[in-house]
Order: C-alpha cells, then sequence, then structure tokens
C-alpha cells in the first residue's frame, strides 16, 4: 500500500467491485422486484415475526387493564430506568442479558396477558425480544405495548417511581 | 506490518481474515436475500433513511455483501473487496452509533431473525475489529487466488 500505484491499483479494484455489485442490484431489482417499506403507523404486521401469537396492543386498551390484576405490564428496561419511572405494579424485567429465568418468568405464569414494554416508541427490539422469551417459556396472551413508556407518559397515563417490590 | 504480511506467516494471518469478514458477509447476505422484506425492515428502524431508498438499498446491499465476500474468499479484487468491505462496516458502525446516541432501540438486523442481536457498543466494537481485519487485508500483497501456494522469494 506504501506506493501510489498500488493504492490506484485497490480503489480501482473497489470501483469494481461497487460496480458490479450495482449492476447485480438492478439486476436482481428488475428481476424479483424491489420491496417496499410498509407503512409504520398502520402496520399490522406482528411485533415479532417469529412468533405470529404474540400481538400489538394499543395504549388505550393498555390503560384500561391498569388496574386488571389478572393483567401484568413487564418492564423491559434496565433497573436504573424502571426506578426512575413506570408503569404502576409493573415488574421488572431487565434485558440486558437478553435471557429471563425461570423464577422471572414463574411471576407472570398465572396471569391472563402480559404487556411488555421498553422505551422507544418505534421497534423496541427489548420489548419484543422479552415477549418472544416469555412466550416461548409457555406464557400465553403476550403482547408489546405500541409506542412503548414514552406514549405512555405523553398520554398522562399513570406511571410511579422506585424499585421493585415483586421482583425475583 | 507490510514485511510481516508479505512473510508465509502473514499470509496465513491475511487468509484468516479474509475468510472471518467473508464469512459476516455471506451470512449477512444469505439471511437478507432470502427474506429482502424483513432487512426493509430492519433498515427502516434505523431511521437514517427516506423509505424511498430503504427498498433499492435491501436489494443492492445483500448483493454486494455476497459478491465482497466471493471476492474474498476467491482472492479476486480481494484488496478492493476488502477496502469496500471496510466502507459498508463503518457506515453500519454509524448507523449503530446515532441509534444508541437517539436511544432507539433495535435488532442490528445484521443477520434476519437467524441471530437477533441488539444493537450495542458491542455490536459496534465488532463491526470497528472487522474494519481493522479488512484494512489489514487492504494493506497485504495482492495474493493471488490461494494464497498459501510457496512464497516466491521477495529479493531473488
Amino acid at each position: 500500500m506504501a506506493q501510489p500505484s498500488a493504492t490506484r491499483a485497490v480503489i480501482v479494484e473497489a470501483l469494481r467491485v461497487l460496480v458490479v455489485g450495482a449492476c447485480l442490484g438492478v439486476g436482481y431489482g428488475i428481476v424479483a422486484g424491489v420491496p417496499t417499506v410498509a407503512p409504520r403507523a398502520t402496520s399490522c404486521a406482528p411485533p415479532v415475526a417469529t412468533h405470529p401469537e404474540i400481538g400489538w396492543i394499543e395504549q388505550n386498551d393498555a390503560r384500561a387493564m391498569v388496574d386488571d390484576t389478572e393483567v401484568m405490564f413487564v418492564d423491559a428496561r434496565s433497573l436504573s430506568d424502571y426506578e426512575t419511572g413506570h408503569i404502576p405494579n409493573a415488574i421488572a424485567m431487565p434485558m440486558d442479558t437478553g435471557a429471563i429465568d425461570e423464577s422471572t418468568t414463574a411471576l407472570v405464569r398465572g396471569v391472563r396477558t402480559v404487556i411488555a414494554y421498553c422505551d422507544t416508541t418505534g421497534e423496541c427490539a427489548s420489548s419484543r425480544r422479552l415477549a418472544s422469551l416469555l412466550a416461548e417459556d409457555g406464557v400465553r396472551d403476550v403482547r408489546v405495548l405500541r409506542g412503548g413508556i414514552p406514549e405512555w407518559l405523553s398520554n398522562d397515563f399513570p406511571a410511579e417511581s422506585g424499585p421493585c417490590r415483586i421482583c425475583p | 506490518m507490510t514485511a510481516f504480511l508479505d512473510s508465509p506467516r502473514g499470509r496465513i494471518v491475511l487468509l484468516a481474515l479474509r475468510v472471518v469478514v467473508a464469512g459476516f458477509f455471506f451470512a449477512s447476505s444469505i439471511t437478507a436475500l432470502q427474506d429482502p422484506s424483513e432487512l426493509v425492515e430492519s433498515i427502516g428502524n434505523y431511521r437514517m433513511l427516506p423509505d424511498s431508498v430503504i427498498g433499492p438499498m435491501a436489494v443492492g446491499m445483500p448483493l454486494l455483501e455476497l459478491l465482497v465476500g466471493l471476492a474474498l474468499v476467491s482472492g479476486v479484487h480481494a484488496r478492493g473487496a476488502s477496502l469496500v468491505a471496510a466502507g459498508m462496516l463503518v457506515v453500519f458502525a454509524i448507523a449503530m452509533i446515532q441509534a444508541i446516541v437517539r436511544g432507539i432501540d433495535l435488532d442490528c438486523g445484521c443477520f434476519g431473525h437467524v441471530v437477533e442481536t441488539r444493537v450495542s457498543w458491542l455490536t459496534v466494537l465488532r463491526n470497528v475489529a472487522l474494519t481493522i481485519a479488512s484494512l489489514v487485508v487492504v494493506m497485504g500483497p495482492d495474493l493471488p487466488l490461494w494464497p498459501l501456494r510457496p512464497v516466491p522469494a521477495l529479493n531473488p
């Protein structure tokens, strides 16, 4: 790489790779078509593609379930975020490690509906991951809160702060 | 550095780096080509690009990754492909960093739903390591198809 000619040769090679790649892309696009972006706001796609049984739950529907003892909210954010503010009676299930243990799952196994949420209004990976793990552990009727905690707070829905009282 | 990469041991290191980078790009491209709509969703989650760009990108990117992988393994234009790989990895890392900084919690979408990896500083670090590996390949000698063949004397 020390000589300018060698540098030039590498750049020419890179350009050739890019041109061939672009040609392949155009060809593939013509033959197979170009996928389109689904409108985000009206998307009905399930939150977890591999678990179509997991559905979204809208903010107002979730709000109506806050006082329902058969419904459990699970918070996928970090413990410190949870302690700063969370949905009343929610259980902290931080996805820092990307895993949950059986004692955690046992807390929600008996309830009718579990609603996972985290801190992003759009595609929140943590809540979808948590919902996926809970479904794999046999928990039925798991939902993901569309809009997460930011939208919940902007709606002026109830929230509380402090440590988790019944977490494992 | 260049002298080491010219040595037989250095060539084995180069081959190993090429295989590692190629493996990453193969895995990424194959999972993406199986379901381009999934890649569209993944790219959209980064919220960096307008929707009109995402579709063509979801088609072109995996093919370019496949081409880069093939070039790295075959040795044909391996250094140029490695430069392209480094550029792509830097772009991916920038996308991840902006997502972390903006507080967007998302899967990196690197290998579709086969391996779901949440974007974090660890995934950024992985991309930086792969970028360095790619740049080492760029700095190395222009190896023929199979770099383990007997090395000709440098000063006959």
